[in-house]
C-alpha cells in the first residue's frame, strides 16, 4: 500500500473525541482508552469553548467535566444536538437532580455520572461508547416525573448497561437500598431481555420506576411469553435450602449455561417480587425506613 | 447463551501463575453476564490436570447471578475432576451474595484456606 493511501485510510478511520476541562485522573483514564492511532482527542477548557468546537466539528464522543452540574451539562447537550443530532455524550456531574437525569435521557445523552462515582464503571461506559458501531439511543422515556418514570428500552446488553446507570442516577436512595434495588433490577432486566427479548434489538421491555415516600418499586414487562414460577426446576429458586445445587441438574440436561441464581437473588434482596399471571411481567418492591415525624 | 460478540470481556482480567502446590487464577473486574464465561473457558481446562486450583477475587468489584452460577458450576465440575477448587479474599459483597443464595456454606469449605493466601 502506497504511503497516500494509508494516509487516506488513517483519515477514512480516525475519530474524534472532546473532552472537556478533564481532571489528571480522568485525563490518565482517557489516554489508556482513545489510542492515538485511532482517536484524534481535542480538549475544552469550558462548555462555551465545548460548544463552539462541536458546532464546527463532528465528534464522535465528547466527556463533559466533573466540575459542571448536570443541568449546565444537559443544556451543553441539547445545544450540540442541536446541531449535531448523532452526537455520543456522556455527563459527569457535580451536583445532580432526578430532573436532571430524566432530562439527559430525554436529549439522548449516552450515560450520566454524578460524583462520586465509580472509575471502573465510567471506563467501562466510555469503551462501549467509544466502541459503538453507529449510534442508534435504545431508550424512549413515554413519560416522566422525579417519582415517576416510564421507560421502553431495546433489548440488548449495552443498552441495559446504560439504563442501569440512568436508573442508579436516579434513584434518590440511601446507599444500601440503592445498591439492593440497583441489583435486583439488573437482574431482573437481564433475565427480560434473555429470556423475554431473545437479545433481539426490534424487541423492547417496558420499564415503570416509582418513589413514593416510604418505597421504591419497579415494574419490568418483556415481551416474551412468559412463564409459571411453579414450573422453572432449573431455577435456584425451587431448591430446598439444604440443596442449593439441585437445579443445576435440570439445567445441565436441558443444555442450559450454568446459572439460575437470579430469581433467588432478587427475591431476596427486595421485599416484595410479584409476578402477573403470564409471567412477562414483574414487580419489585423495597420499603423504606423512614424516620419518625416529629408533631 | 447467544451473547452479543461485541460485548468487551477485558472487564474480567485473568491472571494464572503456580502458588506452592496449586494454580491461581487471579480475577480483577467484573464477574457478570458479560465476563462470566471467559472464567469458565478459563478455569475448567485446569481441573483435569491440577490437584489444586485458587480462585483469587480481591480485585473482583461486582459479581451478579450469572457470576455466581459459573463459580458453582466449576466447583461441580472440579468435584468431578477430584480437583480442589478454593475461592480466596472474598469482599463483603461476594460473600453477601453467597450467603444470600445459600451457597456460602459450600464455597466456605472450598475457601478455608483463604486467610492464608497472600
Amino acid at each position: 500500500m502506497s504511503t497516500s493511501a494509508k494516509l487516506d485510510t488513517k483519515l477514512q478511520e480516525e475519530k474524534k473525541a472532546l473532552f472537556i476541562d478533564a481532571d489528571p485522573e480522568i485525563r490518565a483514564m482517557l489516554a489508556n482508552i482513545f489510542d492515538p492511532l485511532v482517536w484524534s482527542v481535542r480538549h475544552a477548557p469550558d462548555n462555551k469553548t465545548a460548544l463552539t468546537l462541536a458546532s464546527a466539528t463532528h465528534f464522535d464522543f465528547i466527556l463533559t467535566s466533573e466540575k459542571t452540574s448536570g443541568k449546565q451539562d444537559v443544556e451543553l447537550l441539547r445545544q450540540i444536538r442541536s446541531v449535531r443530532p448523532h452526537t455520543r455524550l456522556i455527563i459527569l456531574a457535580d451536583q445532580s437532580t432526578p430532573a436532571d437525569v430524566i432530562a439527559s435521557i430525554r436529549e439522548h445523552a449516552f450515560s450520566y455520572f454524578s460524583k462520586p462515582f465509580s472509575l471502573p464503571t465510567l471506563v467501562d461506559m466510555v469503551l462501549t461508547a467509544a466502541e459503538a458501531p453507529c449510534w442508534d439511543d435504545g431508550i424512549e422515556v413515554k413519560s416522566a416525573t422525579p417519582d415517576w418514570i416510564r421507560i421502553l428500552a431495546r433489548c440488548d446488553l449495552k443498552t441495559a448497561e446504560r439504563l442501569i446507570q440512568f436508573m442508579r442516577e436516579i434513584a434518590d436512595l440511601p446507599e444500601p437500598e440503592r445498591d439492593a434495588v440497583a441489583m435486583a433490577f439488573r437482574e431482573i432486566l437481564m433475565n427480560a431481555i434473555e429470556h423475554g427479548g431473545h437479545f433481539r434489538a426490534d424487541q423492547y421491555v417496558d420499564i415503570s420506576y416509582v418513589r413514593a415516600k416510604h418505597m421504591v418499586m419497579c415494574r419490568v414487562k418483556d415481551p416474551g411469553e412468559g412463564f409459571t414460577l411453579d414450573e422453572i426446576e432449573h431455577a435456584a429458586i425451587a431448591n430446598p435450602e439444604e440443596d442449593p445445587l439441585r437445579h443445576f441438574s435440570y439445567r445441565a440436561a436441558k443444555g442450559l449455561r450454568p446459572g439460575g441464581y437470579g430469581v433467588l437473588l432478587v427475591q431476596k434482596l427486595v421485599d416484595e417480587l410479584i409476578y402477573n399471571e403470564r409471567g412477562n411481567e414483574v414487580l419489585l418492591v423495597k420499603y423504606l425506613d423512614v424516620a419518625p415525624v416529629e408533631h | 447463551m447467544p451473547l452479543d460478540s461485541s460485548v468487551p470481556v477485558r472487564t474480567l482480567t485473568l491472571d494464572t501463575f503456580p502458588w506452592e502446590d496449586a494454580t491461581v487464577v487471579r480475577c480483577s473486574g467484573r464477574l457478570t453476564v458479560e465476563t462470566s464465561q471467559a472464567l469458565k473457558m478459563k478455569v475448567k481446562p485446569l481441573l483435569p490436570d491440577r490437584r489444586r486450583v485458587i480462585l483469587d477475587l480481591t480485585h473482583l468489584v461486582q459479581m451478579d447471578s450469572s457470576g455466581l452460577g459459573v463459580l458453582v458450576a466449576l466447583y461441580i465440575s472440579a468435584k468431578g475432576a477430584k480437583c480442589e477448587l478454593e475461592l480466596v479474599n472474598l469482599s463483603p459483597r461476594v460473600r453477601e451474595l453467597l450467603g444470600l443464595t445459600n451457597l456460602l456454606r459450600i464455597f466456605e469449605d472450598c475457601a478455608r484456606n483463604g486467610t492464608r493466601f497472600p
